[in-house]
């Protein structure tokens, strides 16, 4: 019995992940357009941004540790960190370990932002990019209740969210309109110093 | 004409002169330290960079920074101003003249480190310092290092100049505080143009009472002109400052054909109706009397044939688009200029468009971080005085087309 | 920076320490909700796949040959999901057994 309960909270832990994983990616579209009203700062959506990433990560952990040590799919440890190499749904399920490396990478370097410059932290985190399609695909493909009503619904609404985030955010006008062209023209005239 | 005094010595077309023979030809500097300050102070001379400041005041504020330590001298060889060639031409044939003058500030400054900053695209220049470099004493040898200058108009500033050595990037950036305060490492710095340094070279030798020996019509010395456009022999000429426009142009070949009008400073210089600019004398302190400029020392003789209107539009799209974009009002603002004028060459005269550029040429100038806004619309706004029957009946030129 | 009023400082120190509580509520109620959540999602999944208990056992030994080679391709699951009888839902849930069986 007690192993049906770890399979269910696996499928649950995942979607929720899911879910969470997409408000992030949306908070994170939404934070470069710095918006901000009387009751919102501007450093709110980022930080929520934030708080909802280490959350995702919580849940991620449920998930992958309930379905590691669930009897039943014989996944061992290294199926965790060593993408495709379950017997079970090999190439699925590689997907959801190259995710969650991919995840780990972008709040690891976030939290040492300090050590690896702002240029490299900012290289990674469009990794996250890459994290959340990886992740819903892995969730389509590994699990069982993939194309079941609720599931679609849930997978339905969060792609949707995030399509119109991004599409959203690309509408906008860059909010400081000399962005790009100033960091052309310093590309331009940068030079390794030699010395 | 040529020849006077930087440009003396051996035939400019056997290239680089050679340490030795530099030094068989001129001897040893004999003045240095403060006394060289003061005698800078005492010749007047200007700095050939585009500003003309006073070279021997500018000596003055970075020694007075560098009292208490190490001060950094930059060597500006980076002649962004495209129709400007006096500053490559010696680079490439008098290379120790500079570098004697670069050396003497660096001993006089009790400079830690000089930098040859030399733009990239130049490259028959670099190798001449280079090479002249490696003949220079091992003391010199060991606090010097080249840099090279990226190819945009405004890299060649001197907060820009400092930026690259500092930080990498030839972007100008705010003043205060100037180079000479607080530069490179923020240690005092100079910033001198390389035809600055080789008059300072010979200064050290003879004096500043033979510095202002030459001259005409109360100025003193001498300047290293580039004429350019319409004209028979166009080139680096030396002349003695003061001379006349007229004078330049007739040492240059005289005209190749009428000329309508002249462009005197470069980018950031002045038209001028062609009547009025022959009488000009060319001397920095005197221009400044009359507004104008001597800057990078351009003289661009502009035919009668050549349409003005057309000229300006593609050299204020130019200068728009050597904004460094840190701005909003030079970026923007810069553009905006720049596309009336394009409107107005294009598709003719229109009186929106006219008035656009009076008002924007009123509203741009003094909001950018840099002197490049305010260069411009000083230019622009020489145009639509010079040329102004031009501008305000300009035809489309593409009615002008055959059909 | 400008010198300003001490009233204006004031408010927005207090504007911000509003913002942190409300980030914090915010975060509290999305924890719960996700926990809350795990528990709803995972007993709907629990039951849209109808007697599971059931035909994990009967199915076991039919879907043996078939979902060992399948394990590494989507084709099975894709096709079993058009078909739509449970038995051959549940023949992914016991893949697992025929892992344990086959390894």
């Amino acid at each position: 019995m007690s192993d049906i309960v770890l399979w269910y909270t696996t499928r649950g832990a995942g979607a929720v992940s899911m879910i969470l994983l997409s408000a992030v990616v949306i908070l994170g579209v939404l934070s470069s357009l710095r918006f901000q009203s009387a009751g919102w700062p501007r450093f709110l959506t980022p930080a929520l941004h934030r708080n909802l990433a280490l959350m995702t990560l919580v849940f991620l952990a449920l998930h992958i540790v309930t379905a590691v040590v669930d009897p039943f799919t014989h996944l061992g440890w290294l199926t965790a960190v060593v993408p495709f190499s379950s017997y079970y749904r090999t190439f699925w399920l590689g997907l959801g370990t190259i995710a969650f490396e991919l995840l780990a990478a972008v709040v690891v370097t976030s939290l040492l932002r300090g050590l690896i410059g702002q240029v490299a932290w900012r290289a990674i985190h469009w990794l996250a990019y890459a994290s959340w399609p990886v992740a819903v695909i892995h969730g389509f493909g590994t699990g069982t209740d993939a194309l079941s009503g609720w599931f679609m619904v849930l997978s339905i609404v969060c792609v949707g969210s995030v399509a119109i985030a991004i599409v959203y955010r690309m509408l906008q006008p860059p909010p400081d309109p000399l962005t790009s062209a100033r960091g052309e023209f310093r590309s331009g005239v940068s030079r390794k110093l030699d010395q | 004409m040529s020849g006077l005094r930087l440009l003396a010595g051996p035939d400019l077309r056997s290239g680089a002169e050679a340490f030795a023979d530099h030094t068989r030809r001129l001897g040893a500097p004999s003045i240095g330290g403060r006394p060289l300050v003061e005698t800078l102070v005492r010749s007047g001379l200007g700095g050939r960079g585009g500003a003309s400041f006073p070279v021997g005041l500018k000596w003055r504020a970075v020694a007075a920074a560098a009292s208490k330590g190490p001060a950094v001298v930059i060597v500006n060889g980076a002649e962004g101003e495209p129709q400007s060639h006096k500053d490559r031409l010696l680079m490439a044939t008098r290379p120790h003249l500079i570098l004697d003058g670069a050396f003497l500030a660096a001993r006089t400054l009790r400079a830690a480190q000089v930098v040859l900053y030399i733009g990239e695209e130049h490259k028959t220049a670099w190798a001449a310092m280079a090479r002249a470099m490696a003949e220079r004493p091992e003391p010199e040898r060991r606090i010097t290092r080249m840099a090279g200058a990226p190819n945009r108009y405004v890299a060649g500033e001197s907060s820009a100049a400092v930026h690259l050595v500092d930080a990498g990037v030839a972007t100008p950036t705010t003043t205060p505080p100037y180079p000479r305060e607080r530069g490179v490492a923020a240690v005092p710095t100079l910033v001198q143009n390389v035809e600055t340094l080789a008059h300072i070279a010979l200064i050290a030798r003879y004096g500043d009472a033979w510095y202002r020996s030459v001259g005409r019509r109360g100025a003193a010395g001498t300047v290293l002109l580039t004429i350019a456009g319409g004209v028979k022999s166009p080139g680096v000429l030396e002349v003695e400052a003061g001379t006349t426009i007229e004078e330049a142009v007739a040492a240059a070949g005289g005209v190749s054909e009428p000329a309508a009008a002249v462009l005197l400073g470069g980018y950031y210089g002045a038209w001028l109706p062609a009547a009025q600019a022959w009488d000009v004398p060319l001397d920095g302190e005197g221009l400044r009397g009359r507004g104008l400029v001597l800057g990078c020392g351009v003289i661009g003789v502009q035919p009668a044939t050549r349409c003005g209107v057309c000229d300006t539009a593609r050299i204020m799209r130019y200068l728009a688009e050597e904004s460094s974009a840190q701005c909003g009002p030079c970026f923007f603002g810069l553009r905006a200029l720049a596309d009336a004028c394009s409107r107005i060459a294009e598709r003719g005269t229109n009186r929106d468009d006219i008035a656009r550029l009076k008002r924007w040429a009123v509203e741009v100038p003094g909001r950018g971080a840099c002197k490049h806004p305010d260069g411009a619309v000083m230019f622009l706004r020489s145009a639509l005085s010079t040329f102004s029957d031009q501008f305000e009946s300009h035809p489309a030129h593409w009615r002008q087309q055959p059909a | 920076m400008t010198m300003e009023g001490t009233q204006a400082a004031d408010a927005r120190i207090l504007a911000r320490d509003r913002a942190l509580s409300l980030l914090n509520n915010i975060t509290t109620y999305v924890a719960f909700a996700a926990v809350a959540g795990v528990g709803i999602l995972g007993t709907v999944s629990a039951l849209t796949i109808p007697g599971v208990a059931a035909s994990s056992t009967s199915s076991a030994t039919a879907s043996a040959t078939t979902s060992t080679p399948s394990d590494s391709s989507s084709t099975s699951s894709s096709s079993s999901v058009l078909a739509p009888s449970s038995g051959s839902v549940s023949s992914s849930s016991s893949s697992g057994v025929a892992v344990s069986g086959g390894s």
